[in-house]
């Protein structure tokens, strides 16, 4: 079984501090190289998110990440206090047009979703609480 | 991250290096902008690109969009398997020009 729990500030080392916690985290479960990549990915795409959105300007700010990795499943549990917003309830981006018409934005949240197998949202006790579940392989 | 230049058969090769991510994407961007204005051909050399999130999927997108606005050529190669992963996730191996090999780059550019 490896655990590893991380409380970032929302401010621009969380995203140094994210890529080292995954690092470190991976090789303690010992993942393969391009799944600690997605697993940055998807974590870097929500913190990120929450960072530009979450707290508009607010210093009480906080983000707790929780990476749990046992029986060969992957769970991530995500808590942060910024305003309300539900991962999940964002439509998917455009993958279709051609590149005059491309939309700029909105692949964050759909690389979380085709990385992860199961992505559950609540918002409890003034926090956005995210889930998110995948095999270890 | 860096972006290191030079020039080779009348196109500008760039090669960004380190990871392209919200915290590096403002600086590329400007970076990158501006030498899209200077010179019509370019080529991207990806090969020194670790990660790639969406805040720098944004930056290539805007870029391309420019290039094709201003009648430019744009080409990109030489991906890490990481970095293919994601650009085909987004959909952008078909909206972008992505080759193999700076070779081939350097020839779509110039065609």
């Amino acid at each position: 079984m490896s655990h590893l729990q991380l409380e970032l500030k929302p401010d621009s080392t969380a995203l140094v501090q994210l890529a080292s916690a995954v690092e470190r985290f991976a090789e303690e479960a010992g993942l393969p190289l391009p799944l600690a990549m997605q697993l940055n990915l998807v974590l870097d795409e929500l913190v990120t998110n929450t960072i530009d959105y979450g707290f508009a300007g607010r210093e009480d700010g906080y983000i707790r990440i929780e990476l749990h990795g046992e029986a060969g499943r992957l769970r991530v549990d995500l808590q942060d206090n910024g305003v309300p917003f539900d991962p999940t309830a964002v439509p998917p981006p455009d993958l279709e047009s051609d590149l005059e018409q491309r939309r700029v934005g909105g692949l964050g949240l759909h690389f979380v979703r085709e990385l992860m197998e199961r992505v559950e949202y609540c918002h409890e006790a003034g926090e956005n609480r995210l889930r998110l579940e995948r095999a270890l392989a | 991250m860096e972006l290191n230049h030079e020039l080779a058969q009348e196109a500008l090769i760039l090669k960004p290096a380190g990871r392209l991510d919200s915290n590096t994407a403002q600086a590329f961007e400007k970076a990158l902008l501006e030498q899209l204005q200077a010179h019509p051909r370019v080529v991207l050399d990806l090969s020194g690109l670790d990660y790639v999130s969406s805040a720098g999927l944004r930056v290539l997108l805007i870029a391309a969009k420019q290039v094709k606005q201003s009648a430019g050529k744009l080409a990109l190669c030489a991906l890490q398997p990481a970095i293919h992963q994601v650009f085909e996730m987004s959909g952008f191996l078909t909206i972008l020009t992505v080759c193999d090999a700076r070779d081939e780059a350097l020839a779509r550019v110039k065609g």
